[in-house]
């Protein structure tokens, strides 16, 4: 096989490039847990509503600086809790984000954070993520979902 | 024969090609790809 220099050089360029790309890439997934979002369990999309982790929808303390948020999507709603559909969380709490959807595929993406991820009917999408930074974020739903679907929305404010 | 004498040639042409245009423009193509791919990852560590 007559290979140019060059060409020997540009391979070993590329594949080793490509190798420390995995390399970083694995040992965040693997050993510091930066994998995707989990949605492996599976509920009734009929009985969202008396499902013990859906039943009320909101924040709550699980252990020092963590917490535990559910929401319920449907179209064309985030159900938060509450009805000013704000969350307060304070800086850098660990929160565990559950969410479901009762209709129809969702998004589910807290702009500016890492909480991006897909709802799915009869799954249940879940996220852990410390928020470092304070400020107000929006939940938005980035998967067309319907003739309401620009409407979804939440905020979501970090306070110090 | 005509077969044989341009296999021949043609590798001839090939050790004499001036590569060094290919290589600094694929370099700098690299090196775009993995200033990008450090920018998204710092973001994705940094939230």
């Amino acid at each position: 096989m007559n290979m140019h220099k060059y060409e020997k050089v540009w391979m070993l360029f590329g594949s080793g490039t490509l190798l420390v790309f995995l390399i970083v890439v694995g040992v965040s997934a693997f050993y510091m847990g930066n994998k995707p979002p989990s949605c492996a369990v599976t509920l009734d999309p009929e009985e969202v509503d008396t499902h013990t982790l859906f039943k009320e929808p909101g924040l709550t303390q699980i252990g020092d600086n963590e917490y535990q948020l559910t929401i319920v999507a449907s179209a064309f709603d985030y159900d938060v809790g509450n009805d000013e559909k704000i969350i307060q969380i304070p800086k850098g709490a660990t929160v565990h984000v559950s969410s479901t959807t009762k209709d129809v595929i969702h998004g589910f993406e807290i702009a500016g954070t890492n909480v991006n991820m897909m709802l799915e009917p009869g799954y249940i999408s879940t996220y852990t993520n410390t928020f470092k930074n304070a400020g107000t974020y929006t939940l938005v739903c980035n998967e067309y979902c319907g003739v309401g679907h620009h409407l979804m929305a939440a905020t979501i404010e970090v306070i110090e | 024969m005509p077969q044989p004498q341009r296999t021949e040639q043609s590798e001839n042409e090939h050790e004499g090609m001036d590569l060094r245009g290919t290589l600094v423009s694929v370099t700098i193509l690299g090196i775009i790809i993995i200033i990008s791919w450090i920018g998204v990852w710092y973001l994705f560590i940094s939230r």
